[in-house]
């Protein structure tokens, strides 16, 4: 049976929900779904993996601490070589995104960002669906020659599997040569670190500056928390000041396509819509009937933002 | 210091874009410079100012590649490289990274700048893959940089965080929003800029033949994207919306009352 390869991004045991998608994936178009583990210790994320996976490879080591491209790419180069896979698969956070190209160049493998589809054609070669300019259209992408195609998978577009019996855990050479590290990566402190990813987050709720306030976020948090949500931001916030471009929905920021997406006070322009446009059900809360977001919404209420937010905390409870 | 910085020309986000009956796509003609990539140019711009030495933007594509460096060189970078050839017509982002890489090598930068991504077919391929082909350090979507021209110093977004990476040169580096804001070229300077001769190379002069370049991934075809169906507004008095409103979240949210 032909394999696939999901490269597992984790922090601190958790593993990306991308990653789980796509070993499901792998399985429904009946590949082997075998996984790469990387950690200083990852035996708390393989196990997590397990279930979903048929096998499980797992790499300690410590220069894997922070995710370096460095160590990684020769790693699963290494591990691509051994296991003959006909399809990588990759989360598409902005660290796979990065391992992606990398090994991309380095295995003259061909490439395929953000998928949100993946199929096999009657050949058994991998095809893949990806959204391009802003999600304005979708394109379908074929692989040249027979090596192994690679694909970044977007989180909440390929359905989460049920877990299984657990796949063996078997652990593997890390093939680390310290001399190939050129930098040195420190993690900084973060706000709102603990938090559930903008980018992996079933729901997001979103400001604009219909919130009229910074401080107006603290609302929107504790709507967030009542949810199980991440906290999104307009560019008007972000340039504003009120946030980080972290918590940016859009074109120069983030792309995000959860099962439900709340705006307040978000006009919805093109560059914010170019973000979310991919998400399930869309609610839209904006004082102004013409702002052009209620063209892109599921359900739309004209009402000031600030006050539909406190009330709607006050009813949900914090 | 010397440095390059990769540049693209894209259509603009409002640019209409409609797929057509067989698959292909009509664009509107809008184009604009990458989004990210006058980011990267601003921040090469920066250094030069304050360290002295050349920038150096190159582009690859004919067309209205020119536009981008020409937009490169009303911010005021101090020379131009558009690489040329009919094969990168053909080519995808792999492609593109292996043509920029030899020009890159034949200029030999301390450091190279691209965007984090191109906002056309959005792959974020070329900035990477063009570092793996230099044998270079690479960090991507950095938001803070410093420099002594020896070593650098960086701060890059991850999922949920921030990292800080330091290392020597050369480095290629790819810049995201919030590293630096960019300036607006002024009128003399497009001016200026309209009338440059452009420097072209071709993949020939690169040691590169249209095999090195020929496409590993094809679109095989376009479609739009799934149509919402209407809004349906949430009417009654602003006690009853609320109730509805949060009657929706909690039945999408999946979660009780």
């Amino acid at each position: 049976m032909s394999r696939a390869l999901v490269v597992v991004e984790n922090t601190g045991g958790n593993v990306r929900r991308a990653c789980l998608e796509a070993l499901g994936r792998a399985r429904s178009l009946g590949l082997t779904a075998e996984a790469l583990v990387t950690g200083t210790d990852p035996l708390a994320a393989a196990a997590a993996v397990a279930p979903y996976a048929d096998l499980v490879l797992c790499a300690a080591h410590e220069l894997f601490a922070h995710g370096d491209a460095d160590v990684l790419v020769p790693l699963v180069a290494g591990v691509v070589t051994e296991r003959s896979p006909v399809l990588i698969l990759v989360p598409a956070t902005l660290t796979g995104r990065d391992l992606a190209a990398r090994l991309a160049a380095r295995l003259g493998a061909p490439y395929a960002a953000e998928v949100t589809d993946i199929s096999l054609d009657p050949s058994g070669r991998p095809r893949a669906v990806r959204p391009v300019l802003g999600g304005k259209a979708l394109a379908t992408v074929g692989f040249a020659g027979d090596g192994p195609c690679l694909v970044t998978v977007r989180a909440n577009a390929l359905g989460m599997p049920a877990p299984g019996q657990p796949g063996e855990i078997r652990s593997t050479d890390p093939r680390v040569d310290p001399g190939a590290v050129r930098t040195r990566v420190t993690p900084l402190d973060e706000a709102g670190a603990g938090r559930v990813p903008l980018g992996e987050a079933g729901i997001v709720v979103s400001g604009g500056r219909g919130l009229q306030d910074a401080s107006r976020f603290e609302l929107l948090e504790k709507l967030a928390d009542r949810l199980g949500a991440a906290v999104g931001a307009s560019r008007a916030v972000v340039d504003a000041g009120w946030k980080d471009v972290s918590f940016q929905v859009g074109k120069s920021g983030n792309t995000v396509a959860p099962r439900l997406y709340v705006a307040f006070g978000v006009s919805g322009a093109v560059h914010h819509v170019m973000g979310m446009d991919g998400s399930g059900t869309v609610v839209v809360v904006n004082k102004d009937p013409d702002a052009p977001f209620f063209k892109h919404a599921d359900h739309g209420l004209v009402a000031d933002a600030v006050q539909v937010l406190g009330l709607l905390v006050r009813r949900l409870g914090g | 210091m010397k440095i390059c910085v990769l540049v693209k020309q894209v259509p603009d986000h409002e640019a209409l874009v409609k797929v057509r009956s067989d698959g292909t796509l009509d664009i509107e003609d809008r184009w604009v410079t990458g989004f990210f990539d006058e980011i990267a140019l601003e921040q090469a711009l920066r250094l030069r100012e304050a360290l002295g030495g050349t920038v150096t933007a190159v582009a690859a594509g004919g067309g209205k590649q020119t536009d981008a460096l020409r937009r490169a060189l009303a911010m005021g970078v101090d020379t131009v490289v558009q690489l040329d050839d009919p094969a990168l017509i053909l080519a995808d982002g792999l492609g593109v990274a292996r043509a920029l890489a030899a020009c890159v090598r034949t200029l030999a930068p301390d450091m190279v700048l691209a965007g984090r991504v191109a906002l056309d077919d959005e792959m974020g391929l070329v900035g990477p893959a063009v570092a793996e082909h230099l044998g270079w350090p690479y960090v991507g979507a950095v938001v803070a940089l410093e420099t002594d021209g020896a070593g650098f110093s960086a701060v890059r977004q991850i999922e949920g965080g921030k990292q800080a990476v330091k290392g020597r040169l050369p480095v290629l580096l790819t810049a995201t929003k919030g590293l630096a804001e960019p300036r607006v070229p002024k009128v003399m300077a497009v001016m200026k800029a309209s009338r440059a001769r452009i420097e072209t190379r071709d993949l020939a002069s690169l040691g590169l033949d249209a095999a090195a370049v020929a496409p590993l991934v094809r679109v095989l075809s376009y479609r739009p994207p799934p149509t919402r169906p209407a809004v349906k507004m949430i009417t009654g008095d602003l006690d009853a919306q609320v109730e509805t409103l949060a009657a929706i979240l909690l039945s999408a949210s999946g979660g009780g009352s």
